[in-house]
């Protein structure tokens, strides 16, 4: 995928001094993603959960999208505004699943842009994989540091963890196949 | 639009892009070797004789029970949000009733070594694991 470097718009959609016509689109359109991104969060906790403390993680394709597209500061804000927002809708605001959401949500977004800008010709399964295996496993250290603290809690996470790679390459590859048709619909050049 | 590749449908597209590139395969290889062998290294580390049943709250050992035993009982456990009700018998253990908002720990049943319960509202947790001594006891609350 030869777009992923040459087709990304240099400015950011969140800066802020005198926007034109195009930065403007630009903070439509991430707003929009944000907005997808909730909407996403939100149906997912609703679920039924498919076992305790895991998620698939379907929001985790927004902010691969916003990352190939927009870069890295776009995909860390979205990410970060994505928890917030809808801890604020569901009403778990400051509570312990907010404290592991953030922090989890947080490191992988970090990890994902640090090997998106690291890696030669980044694939979107490779950092969504990376960004899957971080975020289960940031949530297993946040919980025993901080709640349970009992080093036992990690017998759990291996089986979590191949369930991540699962995901994560799925998530991997959903956004790769929309990156690629929004390129074939010329969407790229509009962002 | 112009679709580049006519011969391939959405799915076809879509199986293309999950195949994944050579650098993918080889990262998903080297986490599932890690996986595997960090899993396969606790499960020696679980002990398979008698199950005995710990609970603790936060680092504090507030309870053990043999597993073996074969009488039912129900015992409460004080969380940070209030009582927890624990049932446990031959078949392995359960939470029957919690004050936390998900109730995700009330959907688990343990009952083989290594198998735990975590409530983090309540900050509870329940693991199962092998004991080494011959069990002569119904259990110990300290």
């Amino acid at each position: 995928m030869g777009w992923h470097r040459t087709m990304i718009t240099p400015p950011s959609p969140l800066q802020h001094n005198k926007p034109s016509q195009i930065q403007l689109r630009q903070h439509a359109q991430w707003l929009l993603f944000l907005i997808f991104a909730i909407t996403i969060n939100m149906v997912e906790a609703s679920l039924p959960s498919l076992g305790p403390w895991f998620k698939p993680g379907l929001a985790n394709i927004i902010t691969l999208l916003v990352l190939f597209i927009w870069g890295a500061k776009a995909a860390l804000i979205l990410a970060t505004a994505r928890v917030i927002v809808s801890a604020l809708l569901i009403g778990t605001l400051f509570t312990p699943t907010f404290i592991i959401a953030i922090s989890a949500t947080l490191s992988s977004t970090l990890v994902m842009v640090i090997f998106y800008m690291l890696i030669p010709k980044p694939k979107t399964i490779t950092i969504s994989l990376l960004g899957a295996t971080v975020h289960i496993t940031v949530q297993f250290i946040v919980v025993e540091t901080l709640f349970i603290q009992q080093h036992a809690l990690y017998y759990l996470l291996p089986p979590l963890l191949f369930l991540a790679c699962i995901t994560g390459w799925l998530n991997g590859a959903i956004a790769a196949y929309t990156l690629k048709h929004f390129s074939l619909r010329g969407l790229n050049n509009q962002l | 639009m112009v679709n580049p590749h006519p011969h391939l449908s959405i799915g076809d597209d879509f199986l293309k892009e999950l195949r994944g590139h050579r650098s993918d395969r080889l990262l998903l290889l080297i986490l599932l070797i890690t996986i595997s062998c960090s899993w396969f290294w606790l499960q020696h580390q679980l002990n398979s004789r008698e199950p005995v049943l710990y609970i603790y709250h936060q680092q504090t050992l507030l309870a053990y029970y043999p597993l073996m035993d074969s009488r039912e009982k129900t015992i409460q456990i004080q969380g940070e949000l209030g009582n927890i009700s624990l049932q446990i018998n031959a078949s392995g253990a359960h939470i029957t009733h919690s004050n936390c908002s998900r109730k995700a720990c009330m959907q688990q049943h343990i009952i083989h070594p290594g198998e735990m319960i975590a409530c983090v509202p309540n900050e509870i947790f329940m693991i199962i694991r092998g004991s080494n001594e011959e069990i002569q006891w119904d259990g110990i609350a300290q």
